[in-house]
C-alpha cells in the first residue's frame, strides 16, 4: 500500500524522495493543510479495484455536485465518465483529479470530503489502471512515427552527403510546430505538401554540390574585351597586339571543377628573329602552359594547350613571352596579335572528397551496375539508419539505371538516386518497427542508436554507434550504453543539447522575438540581446560540461559575463576589458537562471514586469507543477489601470475575484519575490518610486523573505530534479510524458541523485530508462 | 480537373459534432450557384489574434448604407463591396475532460468549426478547414498558400494545456494535419514565381520535371511498403506523407508556366514586422492576380501574440493590452492595433481592386474574409465574432451592408455558405447548423 500513497503524494504534495517503494517514511513531506487523513490500518485495498467499485462512488458523491450538468464548476464536467472504459479514455485527467484531492484543494474547504479509506480505494484503482504499479514493470509507451524536424533534417542531410556545417540546408523550411514545449514532438510534426515540395528542392540543390554533373563546355572571351596590361592595342579585325615581352591580357573565369581544361586562342604573329612568337598562360606569375604562334596575319591560326585548374574563379594572364627586337636597321620586331581565348572543359576532373566517399568506384572499371549497387548499398544503410535489404538497394539501383537508360550521364543518374533517398519516408521519418505484440519489448539496436543520437546530437548515428548496433552491443548492455553517453557528450555535436534542448526548455529561443519598449529600455540593444542569450547558453553548457548538479542552473557558484553584460548588471568584475565571456564568482544579486536578464526579460511585458509570468515559468518549466488553465469567462487579472502603487499593490487590489485568486495566490508571490529585477533584468530597489515587498510563500507554504530566499527554495525543491528528468524524457523521446512514465521519472531521478545528481547523470539515466530503450505495440489492451 | 473526394476520415471526424446537411446545395441562393460556374473565384482568409475592441469595431447602424465604425474607417473606399457581419459565434463545444485556455479554441475553430483536442502534443486534432476544402477543387499551380506574420515555433506564449500548433496556424489539411505557414516573403516569392529556374532551358526543365516525378513515384512506393509494417498511428503519418507526395506531383507536373514576369522583382527577407506584413500582402495580391493560387490564409500574428505595435505608438504587448479590464487607456491602444491591421488589409483590397480582369477587378471576383477568433479578448468571449467580408465573390455576395444577426449562429454556418459558393459538397461542417442566411 505504501507505494500507492507515495506515488501520488510525490506529485501532489511535491515530494520526491518519498517515492521509495518500501518505506512509507517521507522525509520532505509537509502534510497538506486540509488534506485527507492518513489511511487507517484497518483499510484493506481491494485485490482487483474497479472504476465502478472504487472510483465512481467517490466521484458521484464528492465531485459531481459541482462538476456536472449544463454549467459545471470550472467548466469541468465528470458526467461522461460512467464506465471504466469511458474513464480510461482520459487517464491524465484522473491523475489531476487525484492531485487536487491529495493537495487538499478538492473538494473545496467546507464541503464534505471522502474518508481515508475511500480515497485509498480510489488510489488503488488509479495505480492499477492509470499510473501503473512501479513494482511491476511499467508501460514504456510508444512514439509515433517521427518526422525529422528542421534541425534534425539539416544535420542528417549534411551527415549523409558529407556537406560542411556551413552548407545551408534548412533555412527555406518553415519552422516546426511545438508540443510540450519542444519542436521534436512526433505527434505534432506533421507532413505537408509545402514540406515535400521543399525537400525536393533542397535535395536537388544538395546533390549538385556533391555529385556534380560535369559536361565540358566553352567559355569564350574576345581579346578586345579582356583587361590589358602594358601596350596592348586594337589592330583591327578584332585583334589585339602584344608588342613587348610581358605584355598581357587578363581573363577571369569560373571553373566548375578541379580538372583539366583546354585553353585555345586564335592569333597571328609579326615574325622576327629565329623563333615563332609564343604565348604563355600564367596565374600568379606561374606559367601553366604555352602555345607557339607560327601563323601570319593573312591566315591567323588557332592554337591550344591543356592546363590543370582547381574549381572556382581564376584570373589568368595571357602574355607574350619571347619578344625579339633589333633596333639597328633594318628594324626587326616580333609581335603577336590575339583575337580571342576559350576555355574548354572540364576534362578528367579530380572529384571532391565528398564525391569519392559517395561514389567510391569507377563505373568504367567495375561496370555500371556494380558501381551503382556499391554506392547505394552504403548510402541507403546510412540514410535509413538500419541494415538494408536487397530489395531496398535493388529498387534504388533500378531507378538509377532507368535514368542512365534514358541517356543521362552517370553522375546525373546517381543524383536522382540520392534525391530519392533524401525524400524517402525511410530517411525523413525515424522508423521504429511495430512490436508484433502489445507487450513491451526492447528497441532494436539501430533504433536505439537512432534515438540516442538524435537526443544528444540532433543528428544521425555516427560510425561508432552504427558499429555497436551492427554488432548488437548497444541495447543489451547498460555499460555500453552509458559509455556511449559519455563519449557523445564529449563530442562537439552535443552542443545540440544546448541550442535545441536547453534553449527551448528555458525559453532562450524566444529571446530573438522579445521587444522591450525601446523608449523605456534604450540599453536593450541587439548586442545586449545576444549577450543575455549567451549567458543562458553558457551557463547551461558549463553545468553540463563540469558535471555540476542540476541545482546549479538555479543557484550556481559562478557567473558567466562579458563586459557588456557586466555593465548591464552594474558589476565591477575583473578583467574590465574582456570581450569574451568569462566565468567569475557569483556577485550580489547575480548568478543562476532566476537572476539572469534572459529569464527576467522573457517573463516580462514590453513595458513592465509580470510577476504572474515569472511565477508560471518557475512552476511550469522548473518544477513541472503548472497551474491549471484559467476558467472561461473570467477576465484576466488586470495589473495596470486606475489603481496606483507598485505592480504588486495593483495586482493585489485587482485580485478581488476569488476564482482568480485561487490560482494567482500560488503563481504571483514567486514573481513578487523577483520584483527587484525590472523588465530587462536590471536590479532596482523600488517600483517606479513605490516601495517593494518581496516577501511571500511558495504554493506549498514555505515562506521566503526576498529573492535570494525564494531562489534557495526553488533550488532545494525536490520537484526541480524530477522536472529536469521530465523535460529530458519529453525531449529525448519526442512525446509528452504519460501517467505510466511516473515510475520511470521517479527512478531516473533517484538514480541520478544517487550518483551525484549532475545534469550528465540525469541524461544518462534517461537513456537507460525503460521508456527510452523499449516500446510496446500500439494498441495496448487494458 | 483535379478533384479529390473528401477523405472518409474527414467526414467521420465531423460526425460527432455536426449536423448533416443533405439539402445544402438546394439551400444555396441562385446567385451562388451561378458563381460556381465562374472560373476564377478566389477565397482569402485573414486572421488577427487576441480579439477586438468591439466598441470601436461594430458599426452603430445596420443594413445598407451603414455608418463605418472608427476601426473600420480605412475600408471606406470599398464600402460598396463590404459586408460586415455581427452576430456569429465562434464557440465550439469543449470535449469533456481536461480544460485548456481560451485562445487555442479561438484560432483552431475559426476556419474549422471544431473545438481542438485539449492536448499539449499528443493526438492533436481539430477539423479540416474551409480553405482546404475549397483548395481541394483547385487546379492552380498552388492549390492554396498559408501565410503568417510570425514564426510557427515556440516563439511567444502558447495557450495553457494546448500544443503551440493550435495558436500558430488556422489551416488544417485534415483534422489531424495542421499546415505550416510561410512567413518569409523571399521564400514565398520563390515558390510562387519560379515555375522555371533562372537560366534553365526548356529541355532542362522537361528533364527536371521528369526526374522529380520519378523520384516522387519511388518514394510513394517506399511509403506503401513501409506502411505495411507499421501500426495504425504510424500509418496515419504515412497517409499524410503520401497525400503530400501526390500534391507535389500534381504541382510539379502542372506548373509549367513561366510566370516570373508576373511576379516582378523578388522581395527581401525581413525581420521588420510592418515591412514583412506589407510584403506578404503584396505577394498575396500578386498570387491572386497571376492566378498562382485561388485560396489563401494569412494569420497576421499568432494567437496570444504579445507583440508591441510601436508603429502606432503601442509599446505594450498586444496580448497584455487585450486583457484591458475595461481600462480606457488599454482599450484605446487595442483600437490602435486593430485599426493598423485593418489599414494593412485595406491596402491589400486596393491592390486587388486595381487589378482588372474583364470588366471587373480581381477584388470583385474574390471573397476576402477578415476576422478574429475571439470577440472581446478580455474575457475570451467567442461571440459576436468581429468579421467582415470584402469583394463580390464573382456575384455570389450581396455586399455594401452591415448584417446584424439577432440570435448568434455558429461561425461555421458562414463557411457552409462559402463552400456552397465554391461548389464544394460536404455532408457536414464542424458545428454548422446550415448555411448563413442573408449574405
Amino acid at each position: 500500500m505504501g507505494r500507492v500513497r507515495n506515488v501520488l503524494l510525490c506529485t501532489a504534495v511535491w515530494v520526491l524522495s518519498a517515492c521509495s517503494q518500501t518505506s512509507s517514511q517521507q522525509p520532505f513531506e509537509r502534510e497538506p493543510p486540509s488534506g485527507p487523513p492518513p489511511p487507517s490500518a484497518a483499510c484493506t485495498p481491494p485485490a482487483a479495484p474497479s472504476f465502478a467499485e472504487q472510483a465512481l462512488p467517490l466521484v458521484t458523491r464528492f465531485c459531481m455536485n459541482c462538476h456536472s450538468g449544463s454549467s459545471p464548476q470550472g467548466n469541468f464536467s465528470l458526467d461522461s465518465y460512467t464506465s471504466e472504459s469511458a474513464a480510461l479514455a482520459n487517464p491524465a485527467m484522473w491523475l489531476r483529479v487525484s492531485l487536487r484531492m491529495q493537495a487538499g484543494e478538492m473538494p473545496p474547504a467546507g464541503l464534505p470530503r471522502p474518508d481515508a479509506c475511500t480515497v485509498q480505494g480510489f488510489e488503488a484503482w488509479l495505480t492499477a489502471k492509470v499510473t501503473g504499479d512501479c513494482r511491476v514493470a511499467a508501460d514504456p509507451g510508444t512514439v509515433t512515427l517521427h518526422r525529422l524536424n528542421r534541425t534534425e533534417y539539416a544535420n542528417s542531410v549534411r551527415a549523409l552527403l558529407g556537406l560542411p556545417e556551413s552548407y545551408d540546408v534548412a533555412s527555406a523550411l518553415p519552422d516546426d510546430a511545438t508540443g510540450y514545449g519542444f519542436d521534436d514532438v512526433a505527434d505534432v510534426l506533421a507532413m505537408a505538401p509545402l514540406l515535400m515540395e521543399k525537400y525536393g528542392d533542397i535535395a536537388e540543390a544538395a546533390v549538385q554540390q556533391v555529385v556534380p554533373v560535369l559536361t565540358p563546355s566553352l567559355t569564350h572571351t574576345e581579346a578586345l574585351a579582356a583587361t590589358a596590361d602594358g601596350t596592348a592595342n586594337d589592330v583591327g579585325d578584332g585583334f589585339r597586339m602584344l608588342f613587348s615581352g610581358g605584355d598581357g591580357l587578363f581573363i577571369t573565369t569560373k571553373f566548375p571543377a578541379d580538372a583539366d581544361y583546354v585553353v585555345r586562342t586564335r592569333a597571328y604573329q609579326e615574325p622576327a628573329g629565329p623563333d615563332d612568337a609564343k604565348l604563355g598562360f600564367f596565374e600568379d606569375g606561374d606559367m601553366l602552359g604555352q602555345v607557339t604562334v607560327p601563323a601570319l596575319k593573312a591566315a591567323p591560326g588557332t592554337y591550344e594547350t591543356r592546363i590543370h585548374v582547381k574549381a572556382g574563379n581564376h584570373t589568368f594572364e595571357v602574355a607574350f613571352i619571347n619578344d625579339f627586337y633589333h633596333p639597328d636597321p633594318p628594324v626587326q620586331d616580333r609581335n603577336v596579335a590575339v583575337n580571342w581565348f576559350e576555355f574548354d572543359g572540364p576534362y578528367d576532373p579530380v572529384m571532391p572528397d565528398s564525391y569519392r566517399q559517395l561514389v567510391p568506384c569507377d563505373p568504367i572499371v567495375t561496370g555500371e551496375k556494380a558501381c551503382v549497387t556499391q554506392v547505394f548499398e552504403r548510402l541507403a544503410a546510412l540514410a535509413y539508419r538500419r541494415p538494408v535489404s536487397d530489395d531496398d538497394v535493388g529498387r534504388l539501383v533500378n531507378l538509377v539505371e532507368s535514368v542512365i537508360a534514358q541517356g543521362d550521364p552517370f553522375a546525373a543518374a546517381i543524383q536522382i538516386g540520392i534525391e530519392a533517398i533524401l525524400q524517402s519516408p525511410n530517411f525523413l521519418f525515424r522508423v521504429e518497427s511495430e512490436a508484433p505484440t502489445s507487450d513491451a519489448q526492447n528497441l532494436e539496436d539501430h533504433e536505439l542508436a537512432t534515438r540516442l543520437s538524435y537526443f544528444l546530437w540532433s543528428a544521425p548515428p555516427d560510425a561508432e554507434l552504427r558499429a555497436l548496433a551492427d554488432a548488437h552491443q548497444l541495447s543489451s548492455s547498460d555499460t555500453a550504453l552509458a559509455a556511449q553517453v559519455d563519449r557523445m557528450l564529449a563530442d562537439p555535436r552535443s552542443h545540440a543539447l544546448v541550442v535545441n534542448f536547453a534553449d527551448q526548455w528555458l525559453g532562450t529561443r524566444d529571446l530573438a522575438d522579445l521587444s522591450p519598449d525601446p523608449k523605456q529600455f534604450p540599453t536593450f540593444t541587439p548586442q545586449l540581446r545576444a549577450a543575455i542569450q549567451q549567458e543562458m547558453e553558457l551557463t547551461f553548457d558549463r553545468v553540463l560540461r563540469q558535471n555540476l548538479p542540476v541545482q546549479a542552473l538555479v543557484d550556481p557558484d559562478f557567473l558567466m559575463v562579458d563586459q557588456l553584460l557586466a555593465g548591464h548588471y552594474g558589476l565591477a568584475v575583473e578583467p574590465s576589458n574582456m570581450t569574451d565571456f568569462v566565468s567569475v564568482p557569483t556577485q550580489p544579486h547575480r548568478g543562476g537562471l532566476l537572476r539572469m536578464a534572459g529569464f527576467l526579460a522573457l517573463t516580462s511585458n514590453p513595458t513592465r514586469t509580470s510577476p504572474t509570468k515569472r511565477g508560471r515559468y518557475v512552476l511550469d518549466r522548473l518544477l513541472c507543477t503548472p497551474p491549471p488553465a484559467p476558467p472561461p469567462n473570467v477576465p484576466a487579472l488586470s495589473d495596470s489601470g486606475a489603481a496606483t502603487g507598485s505592480v504588486r499593490t495593483r495586482m493585489e487590489q485587482h485580485r478581488a475575484n476569488p476564482v482568480c485568486a485561487a490560482c494567482h495566490t500560488r503563481l504571483d508571490p514567486i514573481g513578487f519575490a523577483l520584483e527587484n529585477y525590472d523588465a530587462i533584468g536590471q536590479w532596482r530597489t523600488d517600483d517606479n518610486g513605490f516601495p517593494l515587498d518581496t516577501t511571500g510563500s511558495m504554493p506549498d507554504g514555505r515562506a521566503f523573505s526576498g529573492p535570494d530566499d525564494m531562489i534557495g527554495l526553488v533550488r532545494d525543491d525536490p520537484h526541480l530534479p524530477r522536472c529536469v528528468a521530465e523535460k529530458l524524457l519529453t525531449y529525448g523521446l519526442g512525446r509528452g510524458v504519460t501517467p505510466p512514465d511516473g515510475c520511470s521519472l521517479d527512478s531516473i531521478t533517484q538514480s541520478a541523485l544517487a550518483s551525484g545528481g549532475s545534469l550528465r547523470d540525469f541524461i544518462k539515466n534517461t537513456v537507460l530508462s525503460r521508456p527510452f530503450r523499449m516500446r510496446r505495440g500500439e494498441d495496448k489492451p487494458q | 480537373m483535379i478533384r479529390r473526394p473528401l477523405s472518409r476520415r474527414t467526414v467521420l471526424r465531423g460526425m460527432g459534432t455536426a449536423i448533416a446537411l443533405p439539402l445544402l446545395e438546394a439551400m444555396l441562393p441562385r446567385r451562388a450557384r451561378a458563381a460556381q460556374a465562374m472560373r476564377k473565384l478566389r477565397f482569402v482568409f485573414l486572421y488577427v489574434p487576441n480579439g477586438i475592441n468591439m466598441a470601436d469595431w461594430t458599426p452603430k447602424t445596420a443594413g445598407a448604407g451603414f455608418a463605418l465604425s472608427p476601426t473600420l474607417k480605412p475600408l471606406a473606399p470599398f464600402q460598396d463591396r463590404l459586408l460586415v457581419i455581427t452576430g456569429l459565434d465562434n464557440k465550439t463545444p469543449e470535449p469533456p475532460g481536461l480544460s485548456g485556455g481560451g485562445h487555442a479554441p479561438a484560432s483552431s475553430a475559426f476556419l474549422t468549426g471544431v473545438h481542438p483536442v485539449v492536448t499539449g502534443g499528443s493526438n492533436i486534432g481539430a477539423g479540416t478547414s474551409v480553405d482546404q476544402l475549397i483548395a481541394q477543387t483547385n487546379t492552380t499551380m498552388l492549390p492554396s498558400v498559408e501565410l503568417g506574420g510570425e514564426p510557427t515555433g515556440t516563439r511567444g506564449e502558447c495557450d495553457i494545456n494546448y500544443s503551440c500548433v493550435y495558436t500558430t496556424g488556422i489551416a488544417w489539411r485534415t483534422p489531424t494535419s495542421p499546415l505550416p505557414k510561410e512567413i518569409d516573403p523571399a521564400q514565398l516569392f520563390n515558390r510562387m514565381f519560379a515555375g522555371t529556374r533562372p537560366g534553365e532551358t526548356i529541355s532542362q526543365r522537361v528533364v527536371r520535371v521528369r526526374d522529380r516525378k520519378s523520384v516522387l513515384d519511388f518514394v510513394a512506393d517506399d511509403a506503401a511498403r513501409l506502411s505495411a509494417q507499421l501500426g495504425s498511428a504510424d500509418k496515419r503519418k504515412l497517409d499524410e506523407f503520401m497525400d503530400s507526395v501526390r500534391a507535389v506531383e500534381i504541382q510539379v507536373t502542372s506548373s509549367n508556366v513561366d510566370n516570373r514576369a508576373c511576379g516582378g522583382a523578388a522581395p527581401a527577407s525581413t525581420n521588420d514586422y510592418p515591412t514583412r506584413v506589407a510584403s506578404l500582402y503584396k505577394l498575396l495580391g500578386l498570387a491572386m492576380q497571376c492566378d498562382v493560387t485561388r485560396v489563401a490564409t494569412f494569420m497576421l500574428a499568432n494567437e496570444v501574440s504579445n507583440r508591441p505595435y510601436p508603429q502606432v505608438g503601442v509599446t505594450d504587448g498586444h496580448h497584455d493590452t487585450s486583457h484591458h479590464g475595461g481600462d480606457p487607456v488599454k482599450l484605446k491602444k487595442l483600437t490602435a492595433i486593430n485599426t493598423w491591421h485593418v489599414q494593412q488589409a485595406a491596402a491589400f483590397l486596393r491592390q486587388l481592386d486595381a487589378a482588372k480582369e474583364g470588366d471587373a477587378s480581381v477584388l470583385d471576383n474574390t471573397v476576402v474574409v477578415y476576422g478574429a477568433g475571439l470577440s472581446d479578448g478580455d474575457m475570451h468571449n467567442y461571440e459576436p465574432v468581429a468579421l467582415w467580408i470584402a469583394g463580390r465573390g464573382a456575384g455570389a455576395l450581396n455586399p455594401g451592408r452591415h448584417l446584424v444577426i439577432d440570435k448568434p449562429v455558429p461561425l461555421a454556418n458562414l463557411h457552409v455558405s462559402l463552400l456552397g459558393m465554391a461548389g464544394v459538397k460536404v455532408a457536414s461542417f464542424g458545428n454548422a447548423t446550415g448555411p448563413l442566411a442573408g449574405i
